[in-house]
């Protein structure tokens, strides 16, 4: 992959000699142009205040920029960017009076001094991270944590950094450290934006020192804590005891080293971290020696030595979006020439297991150094998107043979004559320790390809960054559908011209999908480059997993193959997919959310498909914002009038899906738009109420907790609004974010457009026509038949459509309320009523609402009696839950657990390897249900009832019905989970 | 507009220019973008800088204006530090234009002449002894909080301030140099010359942590002004003088 080398010297400094070392590197996630590096770099201009290396080009040309207040040079100094802000933020020692500083600003580069906002006295080493957090809104916080050494490690942190003034949400610092005795400097924190955050330090004990990790699972707001080293019960993991990690000053070459960590967490799973330090006496029996390690469980247990090098400084540790792990550091070689100091960057793409590129990135004399440290106590490597950027400090003799991958001098160097020259270009400057940039690229921008997941306007959209940073991904991104082949006019919000799916026989059910594809930039020459854009839909809400072409789902057919795009040399795009044609049965819900994955040779998706998954499910947890080829639509408009209309709600249905293979309480974030938020006319006020609860909750802004879901079980969550009055074409949308930690790995959103009378009544004809053909599907009787016919004749003029329902409204009411069930958790026999009162009454614009919301209703009972059955859909996850089951607790002392948990484990894997499919599964249950047969013999709990439900479900085995073998399956492992949990079976 | 002082911005202003203002509106650093308050100047003189920009004259810099300027204009620019890319663009704090652009460059000039004494007056005012001597023996250094520490034992052949101590002074210095005292004087056996000495306790207290270690009677040269040649003796004793606490003054 390539690789671009940077001595960031700018052409006017040529005439440097100062040791200008100890790298730190941050790029805005944002706008990856935009680049920092700093060092012990002097203002060359005797200031007053000092200097950081500053990039706008994306580390290609550099300047030094000066901003930092507190003398000359700082001493120790870190930077990062925030999130959607942009924010810069810097950690420091002061050097006029060593004081720690933590530093804002708000443009890049810096104009003028940065904002202090911390300025107090004490600890060392500061490190800086950040990370932002979605609000389950549009809105993002930046998260900011400043690790340093205060004799023992602390962690200065503010959850609200971007734009309040000094001390900026920074409170006082957490101690990390819970055992008696002090620590080493360097402290490091790894954040990840479900609010899990970790840390690492060196605690220096007795016996030799200890490597330990901590966590907080709330971004760090508890006093990490949530990590509990089960040898002594304290706070904070220790990975290793015991080892050598030599005082400050001891010396590697003419490299002072001491405690040397980094530690970085796999954005797509939260629980995987890595760990990477050095320990060693610093001599030929104990060689100071950088380990690497990896937990699986947010820190709980680690893997032995990934990594073991000899001879180390400086680790650095990122992992990019796709789960692809980096590795920096410098080895001090010792050539009978003289020491050198190798500065390598290993990729991985196997968590480790093996090393898919070791790069030589420098290779330079130990030498030049006047001061310690005189390369740096660190250097650092972090990832942005697919990339990795790094920094690191060295000798700049211009010999080309010491950069094997190359490298860009701004400064006046010969690199025939192999010297530096001052500005004059004719001077000869002295070597001397320079900083150095490098950007690995593990996807060429030439070769990435993307979907935007948002579009604001025409002028305000998706770069293509990674991840991208509108948490609300659903409501506006590249991935469109269509009722006819023609993509539809875009208007002048660049928004794609999305319509809601149709649903019936024939052509009333044929709807296309499209994608916008671009590439984040254009190569001048070259080869075409084909991308291929793979579609999937799933059931309207949050959690509810995706099918595709290979899925079977009686539902949903998809009889186009996926369409295929070609990108010449030059072409950046945006190119909309051919019209990819998918039908919706009559049985099924217009309600669907609609996904697109994109791929080409040199740019697969990340990880698992979307295919028998929701998003965040079960270990990718931000996938559709971390990966730039997945989009997904999930939003739903009813028209209703745009006068408004107060005497009636409007009410829309979403559906909850527990993704997951445990059982757990769903969080829903939910965030109201303005037209929909009080104080607005005619007084809307949303209600929100999950089908069969008491509680109704009319907030504007909250959580919704769905406690105690089963893997697979469905909730339904009604949105009730009163319709707002406004301008026709408004929208505006109730939020419903779910909630994985503090982070959105997925949503929906409901709301409203307004419109015209003829609009609202268009779209209410469309619904009816929609209901009444799942009902006539479903549930045939006379009368939704006959409604059905009508409908579709569109014999009726629709200014008498409404009158006429009221004469056969007796008929219409009794289809629609047969399946209400005896408990009408829809509540549609009241809604019925509701809608024949106005009916009556002649109100036509509120009898229109109110006859919407009902058949909303309607659509949810439809949806919630298909469901009882099973779901096509579900059947990856259902195995994926057989296997999690019988891995661990009590299940897995059973005898056949393992021979179930390696069947569901190897389906599960050939299934996201497109290996196996939905119609191999009755084959697997055939496999499995023996065993399970096995288990209900000795199985705790009402042994008669799981006995009954394997029966029911070998029975399924052998029938042509996948949606009801999921069922049965389902039915078994609820029972056994409830047996395995202790809790009552269902 | 009240223009301040002359020459008050001019002597905490590291760069002094005579320059001719080439482009409004226009950079030539690219990291700092062009607006209606930026300048491309030639620089004709340098009046007064930084060691390493001696040499600027007859390049083009970028100026961020405190005022408006009109291409053309010739004028004394006092300046500070912005950024250093393809080339050098400063902060302008002041600006003098005709007579009292040369009044304004011979102030600095003679002004800039003192700063340098003025430094060293107040490492001086500072000090506790000041001594011409010679090192006699140097230590083997220790660690202190990672910062590895070295003794330098004086043999003083005269005293320029201070009373004589009751043994021979011995001078901490940092060994090797930490970052955070890149610039302090490191020592040699034999090594002669005249040291401005600062008692080890207060010190320390002015340091916080990262302090040189505490060793009774004492003492620390870490300022770069506070290691002077032998040569420099006479210029720091009339420079006591001045002030009052020279021993000829008694």
């Amino acid at each position: 992959m390539p690789i671009r080398v940077v001595n960031v010297m700018p052409a006017a400094l040529s005439g440097d000699t100062a040791q200008d070392s100890e790298c730190s590197v941050a790029v805005n996630p944002v706008d990856p142009r935009q680049v920092v590096v700093t060092a012990f770099t002097r203002d060359p201009g005797l200031s007053g205040n000092a200097p950081i290396f500053t990039s706008i080009d994306g580390g290609a040309t550099w300047a030094l920029t000066v901003c930092v207040p507190g003398g000359n040079s700082t001493g120790d100094i870190s930077v990062r960017f925030g999130g959607a802000s942009g924010r810069l933020f810097g950690a420091i020692l002061r050097q006029n009076n060593s004081n720690l500083n933590i530093l804002r600003s708000a443009t890049f580069p810096p104009a003028g001094l940065m904002t202090v906002l911390v300025n107090r006295s004490g600890p060392d080493q500061p490190w800086v991270e950040s990370a932002w957090a979605g609000s389950g809104g549009t809105a993002t916080t930046d998260r900011v944590y400043v690790s340093s050494n205060a004799g023992t490690a602390i962690v200065d942190l503010s959850l609200d950094a971007a734009t309040a003034a000094a001390p900026a949400g920074f409170g006082g610092a957490v101690d990390i450290e819970s055992r008696t005795g002090n620590d080493r400097p360097s402290v490091r924190t790894a954040v990840h934006r479900s609010g899990v955050v970790y840390g690492m330090f060196v605690g220096v004990r007795a016996g030799g020192s200890d490597i330990v990790v901590v966590r907080d699972d709330n971004w760090g707001s508890g006093g990490f804590v949530n990590l509990m080293d089960p040898g002594d019960g304290n706070a904070g993991r220790r990975i290793v005891t015991g080892v050598t990690v030599p005082p400050v000053g001891t010396l590697l070459g003419s490299v002072r080293v001491s405690s040397r960590l980094a530690i970085a967490v796999d954005p797509r799973n939260r629980r995987r971290v890595y760990a990477a330090w050095c320990d060693g006496a610093v001599t030929a029996a104990s060689p100071f020696t950088l380990h690497l390690r990896r937990s699986e469980d947010s820190g709980a247990t680690w893997s032995a030595d990934l990594r073991t090098i000899t001879r180390v400084t400086n680790p650095g540790l990122a992992v990019n979006v796709r789960g692809t792990v980096g590795l920096l550091y410098q080895r001090l070689m010792t050539p009978a020439a003289g020491n050198r100091f190798e500065t390598h960057v290993e990729i991985s793409d196997d968590r480790f297991a093996t090393v898919r590129e070791d790069v030589v990135v420098a290779d330079l004399p130990d030498q030049g150094g006047t001061f310690d440290p005189t390369i740096g106590d660190y250097a650092n490597l972090i990832a942005i998107g697919k990339d990795f950027y790094g920094a690191f400090c060295g000798f700049n003799l211009p010999r080309l043979a010491n950069f094997p991958n190359g490298v860009t001098y701004l400064r006046n160097a010969s690199f025939p004559t192999e010297q530096l020259f001052d500005t004059d270009g004719t001077t000869p400057v002295a070597a001397s320790i320079d900083p150095f940039f490098f950007h690995f690229w593990d996807v060429a921008p030439e070769d990435d390809f993307y979907v935007r997941d948002w579009t604001e306007s025409a002028t305000s959209a998706d770069t293509g960054i990674e991840p991208s940073i509108r948490p609300a991904f659903w409501e506006d991104p590249d991935v469109w559908n269509r009722r006819g082949t023609d993509p539809g006019a875009f208007p002048s919000s660049d928004r794609p011209p999305n319509e809601p799916a149709g649903n019936g026989a024939g052509d009333v059910g044929d709807n296309w999908a499209f994608a916008r594809i671009r590439r984040r930039a254009a190569p001048a020459t070259g080869a075409s480059q084909e991308v291929t854009a793979h579609f999937l839909v799933s059931k309207f809400g949050t959690g509810s997993n995706y099918v595709d072409a290979s899925s079977a789902d009686p539902d949903v057919s998809f009889p186009d193959p996926d369409p295929t795009l070609t990108f010449a040399a030059g072409d950046a795009g945006p190119q909309i997919s051919a019209p990819f044609h998918w039908h919706l049965n009559p049985v099924s819900s217009t309600h669907l959310c609609l996904a697109v994955e994109i791929s080409s040779p040199g740019d697969p998706f990340a990880g698992a498909t979307l295919r028998g998954r929701a998003p965040g499910w079960p270990d990718q947890d931000l996938e559709i914002l971390d990966d730039n080829n997945k989009a997904q639509r999930n939003m739903g408009l009813s028209t209703t009038p745009a006068r408004g209309s107060e005497r009636v709600l409007a009410t829309r249905f979403g559906l909850v899906h527990n993704a997951a293979t445990f059982r757990r309480d769903i969080v829903l974030q939910f965030s109201i738009e303005d037209l929909l938020r009080p104080g607005v006319k005619p007084r809307p006020s949303v209600r929100l109420q999950v089908l069969g609860a008491k509680e109704v909750v009319k907030r504007t802004d909250g959580r919704l907790v769905l406690e105690g879901m089963d893997p697979g079980e469905n909730r339904w969550v009604a949105v009730s609004f009163i319709p707002p009055a406004g301008k026709a074409g408004q929208t505006s949308v109730v939020r419903m974010s779910e909630m994985v930690g503090e982070a959105a790995v997925n949503g929906f959103s409901v709301g409203v457009r307004l419109g015209s009378p003829r609009d609202v009544l268009a779209y209410t004809r469309e619904r009816y026509r929609s209901v009444f053909t799942r009902l006539d599907a479903l549930r045939p009787n006379d009368a939704a038949t006959r409604e059905l016919d009508l409908v579709l004749a569109r014999r009726q003029k629709p200014a008498a459509w409404l009158p006429g329902l009221v004469e056969r409204w007796d008929g219409i009411g009794a289809a629609l309320f047969d399946i209400a069930g005896r408990a009408d958790a829809a509540e549609i026999g009241p809604a019925l009523k509701r809608v024949e009162d106005l009916l009556r009454q002649g109100s036509e614009a509120p009898a229109l609402v109110e006859l919407c919301s009902t058949l909303e209703r309607v659509d949810a009972r439809l949806t919630m009696l298909e469901l009882e059955r099973g779901d096509v859909a579900d059947i990856r996850q259902t195995v994926a839950w057989q296997g999690d089951l019988f891995r661990g607790g009590a299940l897995a002392k059973l005898k056949p657990a393992e021979r179930l948990e390696g069947l569901s484990r190897d389906f599960v894997a050939r299934f996201s390897a497109r290996e196996a499919h939905e119609r191999d599964y009755p084959g697997h249950v055939r496999r499995v249900v023996p065993l399970l047969a096995g288990v209900s013999g000795k199985a705790a709990g009402d042994l008669k009832r799981l006995r009954a439900a394997v029966q029911a479900l070998e029975t399924a085995a052998g029938a042509d019905d996948l949606a009801a073998l999921q069922g049965a399956h389902r039915a078994v492992l609820l029972h056994l989970a409830a047996a395995a949990g202790g809790r009552a079976l269902p | 507009m009240p223009q301040p002082k002359q020459g008050a911005a001019a002597r905490s202003a590291p760069f002094v220019l005579r320059g001719t203002v080439q482009e409004v509106g226009a950079s030539n650093v690219s990291t700092v973008p062009a607006d209606e308050q930026t300048a491309v100047v030639r620089v004709d003189e340098v009046i007064a800088s930084p060691t390493r920009f001696a040499n600027l004259a007859g390049q083009d810099i970028t100026l961020r204006l405190s005022r408006p300027a009109r291409k053309g204009d010739s004028a004394v620019f006092a300046a500070t530090s912005y950024a250093y890319g393809e080339a050098v663009a400063l902060v302008e704090v002041e600006r003098r234009s005709g007579r009292q652009a040369e009044r304004m460059q011979e102030k600095v000039v003679a002004e800039k002449a003192d700063e340098h004494d003025d430094d060293i007056l107040a490492r001086l005012r500072a000090a506790e002894l000041v001594v011409y001597g010679k090192v006699a023996a140097i230590e083997e250094p220790q660690i202190e909080d990672g910062v590895g520490w070295s003794a330098a034992e004086l043999v003083i052949w005269r005293i320029l301030k201070g009373a004589p101590p009751n043994r021979p002074p011995r001078v901490l210095f940092p060994y090797p140099r930490t970052h955070r005292f890149r610039d302090s004087p490191q020592f040699l056996e034999g090594q002669e010359g005249i040291w401005i000495l600062h008692a080890i306790d207060r010190v320390r207290r002015e340091l916080g942590r990262k302090a040189p270690p505490r060793l009774v009677g004492a003492y620390t040269s870490l300022d770069e002004l506070d290691f002077h040649s032998p040569a420099a003796g006479r210029r720091l004793r009339l420079l006591l003088l001045s002030i009052g606490q020279g021993k000829d003054a008694r």
